[in-house]
């Protein structure tokens, strides 16, 4: 029998309740944007592709940015089956409730769409990219790659062939994407799910627990480098530059930024600008 | 950011003697001592009391007698002045640099701290204004998570910035009952939190609560007199004005304002003078405007002979305020923004507002770097073209000239108005 899909377009979406609800989540990787003149120019083209696609699959998103928000809208417009989660930036008691209450409606939404039951166990939570190994072997040179969603898996096979390697990718679309769930036996089962997901490593969006969480990366890793590798015009994206450059500065380690769109490949300039930050390490 | 790389920063900037004389709460003083001796042409009153309030704001945030905080546009104001602080908003005193046409130096200064020249340039032109020290210092900063992301990062880099107190309250997506109460409570608690910053005092709450309301009795009865054709208020207009509503609901000088306002618009329809005596198309702008100076509003209205009857920003959605359920009322004031919540919102009040204003037209300005509001150009396209409404999507930016291209813009405007005839 075929997998039925439910495509999710941010990496806060609990996978376990679209499991548990007899689908399979998959991580909305569409391919390279066309011109459909429904978003400007000047727009995430990640976004653009999202937009783009269209199909019978499912597709939750979060309000994890203006460009996704607009997204939803612009899908539900066409009467496609799309579910918007709205997703806190903290992570406060009253945060975990109200993220809780989201997942129950987000669950209850998947039960109406399948017919099926509303559930009382959750399984396991199951990764849905794999993680890398954040030892890098002894003759390459150790760096992260920080961004948002990674605008093109390219630059892994770049980095390994300029004898660097990647000890952290965190991305929403790699390292970032996975939470550890705990359940107890006290609480209700959106809330440990709601409590891990805003617990996982954070992404650009979040408040207040993005600066420690990269300056930690940073010291705790080891990295003689930093490139922050990021979609153009992604607003949380930008915003990252002075931060990272700041504490790049502050620990004295090379840092890199690149701006890309979403599946553009690997241009000749990013070669060049690679080859001549890793000789600076 | 340290204290050395911003001093850098302002010496690089050649005016920053000048803009140091924007940090002192005398030379607004001075100003608005010449303001009491100035004479407008037309609507004399209101025109006063507009820049008075500018000015009185920008004296109070300058003078350090009280808390100053920082915020951004669609926070209700009177939050902050319920809680005894004064309400400072970074993006209209953005608007304010570049219609004086220092925007620029403002965006180069914020392009030279590594702030990407791809971001909303409200937000771009206000962290220049804060690399330059220009702006009164902020005790704390309060963000509401509604509207965009860019002013939430902005806000969050600043207080990093002048290492201060940051609350970001977050704003429930949809508007029911359960996110009114779930919003009421996050207000409830925050006012408590913030008890040792500002002097806040329940006696404030029912004065300023009936202040805004008094404010929107004005407000609504303005917008009424709009829908007179012809139109007795110009949009260029109408669009700076709106940054009252934004900064100064909960004070009884805003009150005044709007009441000397109503007066002057009700003066113009019962003398059947309207704000221009050629008014071939009516139109409803979307989004804010450009803020520097440049001829796009004037060719449409002036030279071409129209005029934007009204704009989107423009419009009362929210109820009145009851200070017996003062965070429920507030909460439900926040919610009922028609920029946030399912695009759907945003569209019915667009088809509401070009109906009850007799638009021939709608043009949608696209501020460069607002991704809110251009990502939804696509759908109201479509929902306006359903109903039969003619809809022109105008690129160009409301802070920084460098992003306005004059000859296109005036084209496409151009085409689209002979096109209504």
């Amino acid at each position: 029998m075929d997998k039925l899909y439910v495509d999710i377009a941010c990496s806060y979406v609990p996978k376990e309740i679209i499991h548990h609800m007899g689908y399979t989540p998959r991580r909305l990787l569409s391919p390279e944007p066309r011109e459909t003149g429904l978003l400007p120019r000047n727009y995430c083209s990640y976004a653009r592709a999202c937009v783009y696609t269209t199909g019978s699959v499912p597709v939750v998103f979060t309000t994890c940015c203006d460009a996704m928000r607009r997204c939803y809208d612009i899908r539900r417009s066409r009467g496609e089956a799309v579910f918007l989660l709205d997703l806190p930036r903290q992570i406060s008691e009253a945060h975990v409730q109200y993220y809780g209450s989201e997942l129950r409606r987000f669950a209850k939404w998947l039960a109406d769409l399948s017919d099926r039951a509303f559930f009382k166990k959750i399984s396991s939570g199951q990764p849905l990219l794999k993680t890398q190994k954040e030892v890098a072997p002894a003759h390459k040179k150790p760096i992260i790659l920080s961004g948002a969603v990674l605008p093109d898996e390219g630059i892994l096979q770049l980095i390994d062939k300029y004898e660097a390697a990647a000890i952290k990718v965190d991305f929403c679309t790699e390292q970032r994407s996975n939470a550890e769930v705990k359940y107890s036996e006290k609480e209700d089962k959106f809330l440990s799910l709601a409590r891990a997901y805003l617990s996982k490593p954070p992404c650009p969006r979040m408040t207040g627990r993005r600066f420690p969480y990269i300056r930690e990366l940073a010291v705790q890793t080891g990295a003689r480098g930093v490139i922050l590798y990021t979609i153009k015009f992604c607003d949380h994206g930008l915003y990252e530059i002075p931060l990272w450059r700041h504490l790049c500065f502050s620990l004295n380690i090379p840092f890199l930024h690149l701006e890309g769109e979403y599946r553009s490949g690997m241009p000749a300039q990013f070669h060049t600008r690679i080859q001549a930050f890793l000789e600076t390490i | 950011m340290n204290p050395k790389e911003y001093k850098k920063y302002i010496e690089k900037s050649s005016p920053a003697k000048i803009y140091k004389l924007l940090s002192s709460p005398y030379s607004y003083f001075i100003l608005e001592l010449l303001i009491m001796l100035w004479l407008p042409g037309k609507f004399k009153k209101s025109n006063k009391s507009f820049y008075r309030n500018g000015l009185m704001l920008l004296r109070q945030a300058c003078h350090t007698t009280r808390p100053v905080v920082w915020t951004n546009v669609y926070t209700p104001s009177e939050l902050i002045w319920s809680m005894g602080g004064v309400p400072f908003m970074p993006e209209v005193a953005a608007a304010i640099a570049a219609n004086l046409g220092w925007g620029t130096d403002f965006l180069k200064a914020a392009e030279g701290a590594w702030y990407s020249a791809d971001l909303c340039s409200f937000h771009r032109c206000a962290l220049g204004m804060a690399v330059n020290q220009v702006l009164p210092r902020p005790d704390l900063i309060i963000a509401t998570s509604h509207l965009c992301d860019g002013a939430v990062k902005f806000l969050e880099m600043s207080s990093r910035m002048f290492n201060c107190p940051y609350f970001l309250v977050h704003i429930p997506y949809n508007n029911d009952q359960q996110s009114t109460a779930w919003l009421a409570g996050e207000l409830s608690s925050l006012a408590k939190e913030l008890n040792y910053l500002l002097p806040s005092s329940a006696r404030d709450i029912s004065l300023v609560a009936a202040r805004v309301n008094a404010a929107r009795e004005q407000m609504v009865a303005v917008n009424e007199l709009r829908k007179n054709n012809p139109s007795p208020w110009q949009g260029d207009e109408s669009l700076t004005r709106i940054v009252i509503f934004f900064n100064m609901l909960g004070t009884p000088d805003a009150v005044k304002y709007y009441y000397l306002l109503r007066k002057d618009l009700s003066e113009r329809v019962k003398k059947r003078c309207p704000a221009s005596p050629v008014q071939k198309k009516r139109l409803l702008w979307l989004h804010f405007k450009p803020f520097y100076s440049n001829p796009l509003l004037k060719k449409i209205e002036q030279d071409l002979g129209n005029v934007i009857a009204f704009e989107e920003v423009s419009a009362v959605t929210w109820g009145k305020l009851s200070p017996e359920d003062w965070w429920g009322s507030v909460a439900a004031k926040i919610l009922s923004n028609p920029f946030w919540g399912p695009g759907e919102k945003r569209v019915e009040l667009v088809l509401k507002l070009a109906r009850e204003y007799s638009c021939d037209g709608v043009i949608h300005f696209s501020h460069w770097g607002c991704r809110q509001s251009t990502g939804m150009v696509g759908v109201l396209r479509d929902a306006l073209n359903q109903e039969g409404i003619p809809f022109l999507n105008l690129e160009g930016d409301c802070i920084d000239s460098r992003n306005f291209m004059e000859g296109q813009s005036m084209t496409r405007v151009e085409s689209f108005l002979e096109m209504l005839d």
